[in-house]
């Protein structure tokens, strides 16, 4: 046996025992007979370092246990201490103190959002999370679009603006900006590829701001809202947000729930293929998408059988909206995302809280019958960027 | 019934509903604290520690992918790995203030505060006592790597948490567990009992 076999004898032999050692610890070792040949003392002694860790670690979860017992934790022991599950927050103190409504049925938006996942044309949707809206009804010749509404977004209060109970459905014409080309997309994603956002600077306190950046800050949120329709290439929405809100929202790209950015920058580099998916499906048409999507189809892990979505509509609770909201409506069907509904949202309390950094809170409304879901309001964050407001993160209030 | 329904439907159903994610909370809370507990020593910080990653969770809940894990939709390691990172931010913040000449040693404080502790109690404090200490002399990852083992985690799990592929795990498991051998050996001060040679 020459040196390259022996050490090609040894790499297996070592391979052998990981995977002997895993399936053994897997299956409740510990509790066992050590697994493969006794000669072999590498893994009798991880067999048995195993079982005298584990055999002692039963002392700490005696002690856990018991300690856990007498603190008798409970979720709503949680939620109340956190601000943003405490009443004023799931219930704004400028709405009107009334019960909740009971939730309409058959409002299953969120119940089949893992096959997201697996639908090609919902790809680029998922990359921009959660916009939805209208523009219509806020378009710049909209008596309640930007134009009308400078003193609203500077005041922070929305007018007193009459709510109905039902919207007009958005159309894509009023989504207006120019696209991004494939090579702008491709510098858009290879970005978001490179580094780790940049640190955010704030002030010590919020700013009122000025009536004109109000109105620029509304007027990019409810066209990024317009631009994300589901028929509209992800092209449209682009030059609307900043690269580093696709890294805080995109599946692609999320850091998601890492909050180290040491561990963070592991999320990243994504591969040049998902790069090339990425570019192609942002600027592909509704008709192109799937073909697409299917020859990239390796990109995509494929779901097990217990993605089944739940049964029956979930249960919500409703407020009313609240007085003089002016609300986004959205589409109650979309052949696209196949979803039955989707929140609208409108903004109030936009602030300035740094240097071209604003912030405003975003409340998402049952379009059928123009109630506030609870679980808002959410907080949308711009930053300026050549004169332009872009949205760089959107997130719910207690983060951070 | 609440008890019937998956990890993932929770997740999904507190979309809507957040009190759904209660029945998140009831079904993992011991595992959680216990893990925390585990690390951070203090049944304090591991029971703030373990309350931030369920509202961590609850406030990422809707950007829970089921596709990103590679084993479907593993709630299960979601929620470690919220769990991971957590108690690594509490021990780095909180490292001078944690036991270090003696690991464990503030589990069996607490067990002495309770009053004189039963007999099994002290022989519990003595055996977290052991565990901690022996965990750290072994490098981080594979500290960690023991530790979701400890709670239960299987390999892939593991290997999600910790962002490594299946394989690595396998290899990085192996040489903890045959780490922990060496520093049993070589600490025999470490241990309550003798450990078959």
């Amino acid at each position: 046996m020459n040196a390259n076999s022996r050490n090609a004898h040894s790499r297996s032999d070592v391979h052998d025992s990981t995977n002997l050692f895993a399936a053994w610890l897997d299956a409740d070792g510990p509790g066992k007979a050590p697994p493969g040949p006794l000669s072999d003392a590498e893994l009798t002694d991880a067999c048995e370092a195993a079982r005298q860790i584990h055999d002692l670690d039963g002392g700490l979860r005696s002690y856990a246990s018991a300690v856990a017992s007498q603190r008798t934790r409970s979720w709503e022991d949680i939620m109340p201490t956190n601000p943003a599950f405490a009443a004023p927050t799931r219930t704004p103190a400028f709405l009107p103190a009334s019960p909740p409504s009971p939730a309409p049925r058959n409002r299953n938006r969120f119940a089949r959002s893992w096959q997201l996942a697996i639908n090609a044309a919902l790809a680029a949707i998922l990359i921009l999370g959660l916009g939805v809206g209208l523009w219509r009804e806020f378009g710049p010749t909209s008596p309640t679009g930007p134009d009308g509404q400078n003193g609203l977004a500077a005041s922070g209060t929305p007018t007193a603006d009459t709510v109905s109970s039902s919207f007009p459905y958005p159309n894509g014409d009023e989504c207006t900006v120019t696209p991004l080309t494939q090579d702008e997309a491709r510098a858009f994603f290879e970005a978001v590829n490179v580094a780790t956002p940049p640190p955010t600077v704030r002030y010590e306190h919020a700013l009122v701001p000025s009536a004109e950046d109000s109105a620029a800050i509304m007027s990019t949120f409810r066209m990024w809202q317009a631009c994300t329709l589901s028929m509209w290439p992800m092209a449209y929405s682009l030059p609307l947000i900043t690269p580093w809100y696709m890294a805080r929202h995109s599946t692609w790209f999320m850091d998601g729930y890492v909050d180290d950015p040491e561990d963070a920058k592991d999320k990243r580099p994504v591969s040049d293929r998902t790069i090339e998916y990425l570019t192609k499906i942002s600027t592909a048409d509704e008709t192109q998408r799937a073909t697409i999507t299917a020859a990239y189809s390796d990109l995509f892990p494929t779901p097990t059988s217990s993605g089944t979505p739940m049964d029956g509509p979930p249960t919500a609770t409703y407020v009313p909206i609240p007085n003089g909201a002016t609300p986004i409506a959205s589409p109650t069907t979309s052949p696209t995302r196949g979803r039955s509904a989707f929140p609208s949202i409108f903004a109030r309390d936009i602030t300035i809280i740094g240097p071209d950094r604003a912030s405003a809170l975003v409340y998402s409304v049952d379009e059928r019958s123009g109630e506030i879901m609870p679980i808002t309001p959410r907080v949308a964050e711009f930053v300026k960027v050549d004169g332009h407001w872009l949205l760089d993160d959107f997130y719910e209030p207690n983060r951070g | 019934m609440p008890d019937e329904l998956s990890d993932l439907d929770i997740v999904l159903r507190s979309r809507t509903n957040p009190d759904a994610f209660g029945l998140l909370f009831a079904r993992y809370w011991p595992a959680i604290f216990t893990y925390c507990l585990r690390r951070l020593q203090e049944p304090d910080a591991a029971d703030d520690a373990a309350s931030s990653v369920f509202v961590k969770a609850f406030a990422a809940r809707e950007r829970f992918q089921s596709f990103r894990s590679p084993s479907g939709h593993n709630v299960r390691s979601w929620l470690f790995s919220i769990a991971h990172n957590v108690v690594v931010d509490a021990w780095r913040s909180n490292r001078q203030t944690l036991s270090v000449d003696r690991p464990g040693s503030t589990i069996a404080a607490t067990l002495a505060d309770r009053g004189t502790p039963p007999e099994d109690e002290a022989l519990d404090a003595e055996e977290a006592r052991v565990v901690a200490a022996v965990l750290t002399h072994l490098p981080e990852r594979q500290r960690s790597l023991v530790e979701l083992r400890l709670s239960g985690l299987s390999t892939t799990e593991v290997a999600e948490i910790l962002g490594l592929s299946v394989s690595a795990t396998k290899s990085l498991q192996f040489r903890a567990y045959r780490a922990l051998r060496d520093v049993l050996r070589a600490n025999p001060a470490l241990l309550t009992r003798e450990i078959p040679s």
